[in-house]
């Protein structure tokens, strides 16, 4: 009997009452660009057309009910779009998932979509989806339409990821 | 006393369903965001060059007319088989750029001319390509033979680019002396304006 006592203890631990319970996004580090590409030593010649992101950033997705992280018993989706700061229109950025991280929770832990390149845009559009705890998921930009044509300078673009509740 | 223990064991298999269930109820409909920055430099970028490359280095020759009376052929004094190509990335607001040219080393010999043509552009290239200046007569002092080049690139390699044509001519018959070859060795700027 105590036994279950102590279960149900833990349990209620788990549930956060009063509090807002919600699925929890955390994007850790930004996209890292080789700059060899701009490293012209051909004259006549363009740059490289694209250039890839090497590194980073990694997504968590977690909840911030103690059960719901516990079982996984949550579905949920994220979604990507820009909000530029120094950018020009010609360039266009593209992201995929590089790797589906690995899942966190007991029962439920899937991960789908978003493995092939998708334009980024100021819109939220879907990039990928799943169940339950979810890290470390490597994140991969690329950007087109590079050349001498753009005015040099140095761009960047706030990218926004949302989680929302399936 | 077996009959409570029963009716507690009930209780707990209601109440701990119930808590999974209040677990997933409480959790629909909040969203969350997070952010990371896209950062990356185009620098600006000045590259000339002279194709085809290694095989820039071209010969301009007068011979002796075999006609006494008539003025020395210049049939081997001409020379078009040479290109330039250039690659120019700019800030915005930033000034066009000019290929410049002048004798480096060397000096032509008297009596002659050099003189320099550059065609305008042609190729595979992009961009807002510079506007010849016509022919010029070579000298140590830098002249513009291209202007107004802003964001461009020409292709790379012969045929692309400006075509360059050098010419010898004779421009005081008195200054001349017989057998004076001399190497000349001529360099092209890409400069802001």
């Amino acid at each position: 009997m105590k036994k279950y006592i102590y279960y149900i203890f833990i349990l209620i631990l788990f549930i956060p009452f009063g509090a807002k319970s919600q699925v929890q996004i955390s994007v850790t580090g930004d996209p890292v660009f080789l700059h060899t590409v701009f490293n012209l030593t051909e004259a006549g010649s363009d740059y490289s057309n694209t250039v890839t992101s090497t590194s980073g950033p990694y997504i968590d997705i977690s909840h911030s009910n103690g059960l719901s992280r516990l079982f996984g018993n949550f579905s949920w989706r994220v979604a990507i779009n820009k909000s530029d700061i120094i950018w020009n229109s010609s360039l266009q950025i593209q992201v995929r998932r590089s790797g589906d991280g690995s899942g966190g929770s007991w029962f439920y832990n899937s991960i789908s979509g978003g493995t092939n390149f998708q334009n980024v845009t100021d819109i939220p559009n879907n990039l990928f989806q799943g169940m339950g705890v979810r890290n470390d998921v490597p994140i991969q930009f690329r950007i087109n339409n590079i050349s001498v044509l753009v005015p040099a300078d140095d761009y960047e673009t706030t990218i926004y990821f949302t989680v929302y509740q399936q | 006393m077996a009959m409570k223990l029963i009716n507690a064991n009930k209780k707990l298999l209601f109440f701990i369903p119930a808590l999974f269930l209040l677990a997933s109820v409480n959790v629909n409909g909040q969203d969350d965001e997070d952010d990371c920055s896209l950062a990356f430099s185009i620098p600006e970028i000045a590259l000339l060059d002279i194709e085809p490359t290694g095989m820039s280095n071209i010969s301009l020759t007068l011979t002796t007319n075999p006609e006494s009376g008539l003025p020395v052929a210049t049939s081997g004094a001409t020379n078009d088989d040479l290109w330039i190509n250039y690659t120019s990335c700019l800030a915005t607001g930033s000034s066009n750029r000019s290929v410049s040219v002048h004798i480096a080393s060397g000096s032509v010999p008297g009596g002659l001319r050099l003189r320099l043509t550059s065609s305008s552009y042609s190729g595979s290239g992009q961009g807002s390509f510079g506007t010849p200046a016509g022919t010029i007569n070579l000298s140590a002092t830098p002249q513009t033979i291209i202007s107004g080049i802003g964001r461009c690139y020409t292709g790379n390699g012969q045929n692309n680019g400006h075509k360059l044509n050098y010419s010898l001519s004779i421009s005081n018959y008195n200054l001349l002396k017989y057998n004076n070859s001399t190497t000349i060795q001529i360099a092209f700027t890409l400069t802001d304006n």
